[in-house]
């Protein structure tokens, strides 16, 4: 029990990192990791706590989009005051927001056992790792990721050929 | 031996194969110039990959989307400040990511207040089904503000504080058409579905110039998160775009349309005034103009309808589209181009629609406190937050107000709880956490973040109708479970802001 600020520490980062990109939504992200956790602390034991945690979250994630009211959650609220700290929306640049546009497409068009493989593997995740938390063969898993970094690559180049004929066209 | 495949080749770069397996590799490639190629071009996808993945993270992550940079909590000191990510072959700043030290110094005092809040929670409504529950609720405030009112939808538009009561009791009657879907991503559907374009509504007063209002509200923002860049928004886009054309034509066409004025500055700008069906202003209503997944502005309409919008650069004289919503109305999305220093009118009408209710319900009792303190106590606003509680409610919140802005979402690790906190921003300067601890210190007690001691044992299920809600007051927030059981919270929000809380629902 004493290692929940531990396991936290370690991967809490990594998983909302992983989730983010997977759902594009660092809110859902959030909650997703926080409920992995609170899961991963009711296992007696974790032998591999990495992948045990991805391989939870996925599932969270599938339940998620099984049963849509699943994330009951009583929120306590709590009232803080910010005033002197004055919002000013930090302007992003928009060739960011672009390309940040542009991956998601990109990603959203792989096969999602190749998305997750991927994904996976950068938060470093290794092949075992990968493998049990997918379902898969250890020894499927260079061509999984061979053939999802293969497409997502050729998809992102292909959409950014696209903007470019898009742009050509209205500048001229 | 034989040539390698791309598989073999990844995961040799992903240091996954075994030392043996390696040697070998190592050897063939030393006098295979075709496998050294293949090695090179995998080295490069895996490269660019990253590249690509690493791009995701520019999309911020609310609900609501907004950056969260946290440039704008005085964090910036705090980044250096940053726990280790857990993934030591990344080296590029990942700020975003980071728990500032900041935060654990807010999470230390939100666990206090949050066992303040376990104390508060003051009153625990007797068991009863759920959905009787809310029905009952509504059918109480709506008494209260018009004893004699049908449930009917063509009820004059009453003082405002009472059409929400009974429209909502409408809202709860009829069936919802998309009960669980989450409100932001429902009107734009059932508006593009549905809801009739109103391009360029020919109003024969609006040909001249109409010098657009100042509106102090208005403001704008490039925002890397405007367009939720999925697939789904991207189609709608294209759609958007693609009906600019359309719109052009018709603006040709109709003399009334969409007037076209050279403003004295040198801004670009979009005007025009918000109406409902039977011409009548709608207040209140948020117009935002966006274009592409970039850049956005947007303004309020004051109590005429009229809004004017002056457009940052970034929007410059691209295709944008326009959209108007308003609590009690079904969102509208039109095209526009701006020009630059030409203020483009854009009249737009706004069908009625209980239904939109579904989400975000403005009480009686708000309205009554209102009324009997005159200001003095007033609760502003009930958010139902449906069956999904967090991000739904994130979604409540933008629904009654586009000003309410989710500004952070994070958990922080505070020795044996996780705190997963939301921070809305609801005006300038005045902040809103909600925070849900996982309570996980102890094996006997609920390890899903509820507070599940208080839940009356016999209950039933709660069903998606039995949402939560959240009523913000002048120095309290109350916070309704899906078992009914009620929070408060005594917060510190300045009365003079609170005061102005009272426009959110507005």
């Amino acid at each position: 029990m004493h290692d929940v600020e531990r396991l936290f520490r370690t991967y809490h980062v990594m998983l909302v990192r992983y989730l983010t990109r997977r759902l594009g939504d660092r809110d859902w992200a959030e909650e997703v990791a926080q409920e992995t956790f609170v899961r991963a602390l009711r296992q007696e034991t974790l032998t591999n706590e990495r992948a045990w945690l991805f391989t939870v979250a996925n599932n969270l994630v599938r339940d998620a989009a099984r049963k849509d009211a699943r994330r009951r959650r009583h929120l306590s609220l709590l009232a803080e005051e910010a005033r002197d700290e004055a919002i000013e929306p930090e302007p992003t640049s928009l060739e960011r927001a672009q390309e940040a546009a542009l991956a998601r497409r990109a990603v959203d068009a792989l096969a999602e056992r190749d998305r997750l493989a991927l994904l996976m593997r950068e938060e470093g995740l290794d092949y075992g790792e990968i493998a049990q938390a997918l379902g898969l063969s250890v020894g499927s898993i260079g061509t999984t990721l061979a053939r999802a970094r293969r497409r997502l690559v050729e998809q992102y180049e292909a959409l950014q050929r696209e903007r470019g004929r898009r742009e050509g066209h209205a500048a001229s | 031996m034989r040539h390698l495949d791309e598989g073999t080749i990844h995961a040799w770069l992903d240091g996954a194969l075994d030392a043996e397996e390696s040697r070998a590799i190592e050897t063939h490639l030393a006098e295979c110039a075709s496998c050294a190629g293949e090695v090179a071009e995998a080295r490069g996808l895996i490269a660019a990959s990253s590249r690509i993945l690493a791009a995701l993270d520019a999309v911020p992550g609310g609900v609501i989307p907004d950056d969260d940079t946290g440039g704008s909590d005085g964090s910036a000191a705090a980044k250096d400040d940053a726990p280790s990510t857990g993934t030591p072959r990344r080296a590029s700043p990942r700020p975003r990511w980071r728990i500032p030290g900041y935060a654990r110094a807010a999470a230390a005092v939100m666990l206090v207040t949050a066992g303040a809040i376990a104390l508060a929670r003051t009153e625990r409504i007797a068991p009863r089904p759920a959905s009787e529950a809310s029905s009952r609720v509504v059918r109480t405030s709506a008494e209260r503000a018009a004893p004699p009112m049908a449930p009917a939808p063509a009820s004059a538009p009453a003082a405002r504080p009472s059409a929400p009561a009974a429209d909502t009791a409408i809202a709860r009657a009829a069936p919802r058409a998309e009960p669980s879907a989450p409100s932001d991503v429902a009107p734009r559907r059932s508006n593009r579905a549905e809801a009739p374009r109103v391009a360029f509504s020919p109003r024969a007063g609006n040909a001249g110039a109409r010098p657009p209002a100042p509106d102090t509200h208005a403001f704008a923002m490039a925002d890397s998160a405007t367009g939720m860049p999925s697939g789904r928004d991207s189609a709608a886009r294209r759609e958007a775009e693609s009906a600019i054309a359309d719109g052009l034509a018709g603006a040709m066409a109709s003399p009334g349309g969409a007037a076209v004025t050279r403003p004295r500055g040198g801004a670009s700008m979009v005007a025009g005034r918000v109406t409902d069906e039977r011409g009548a202003p709608v207040a209140g209503a948020s117009v935002v103009v966006s274009s592409q997944e970039s850049a956005r502005a947007f303004a309020t309409t004051d109590a005429r309808g009229e809004y004017a919008i002056t457009l940052p650069d970034t929007l410059g004289s691209r295709a944008a589209t326009i959209t108007v919503r308003r609590i009690g109305y079904r969102a509208v999305t039109d095209s526009v181009i701006p020009a630059p220093r030409t203020t483009v009118v854009r009249d737009l009408t706004m069908p009625a629609t209980p239904l939109s209710l579904s989400e975000v319900v403005v009480t009686q009792q708000g309205a009554a406190e209102r009324r009997s303190a005159a200001g003095a106590r007033p609760t502003d606003s009930v958010m139902r937050a449906p069956s999904d509680s967090a991000p739904r409610l994130a979604e409540s919140a933008k629904a009654l107000s586009p000003r309410i802005r989710l500004v952070r979402s994070d958990s922080v690790a505070d020795g044996d709880r996780i705190v997963r906190r939301r921070i809305y921003e609801v005006r300038p300067g005045v902040r809103v956490t909600l925070a849900a601890a996982a309570l996980i210190a102890d094996r006997q007690a609920p390890m899903d973040g509820r507070f599940r001691a208080a839940r009356p044992s016999a209950r039933p299920a709660p069903d998606a109708e039995s949402a939560e809600s959240l009523a913000v007051g002048v120095n309290s927030i109350q916070w309704t479970g899906v078992d009914g059981t009620r929070y408060t919270l005594s917060g510190r929000l300045p009365v003079a802001e609170l005061s102005r809380l009272k426009d959110l629902v507005r």
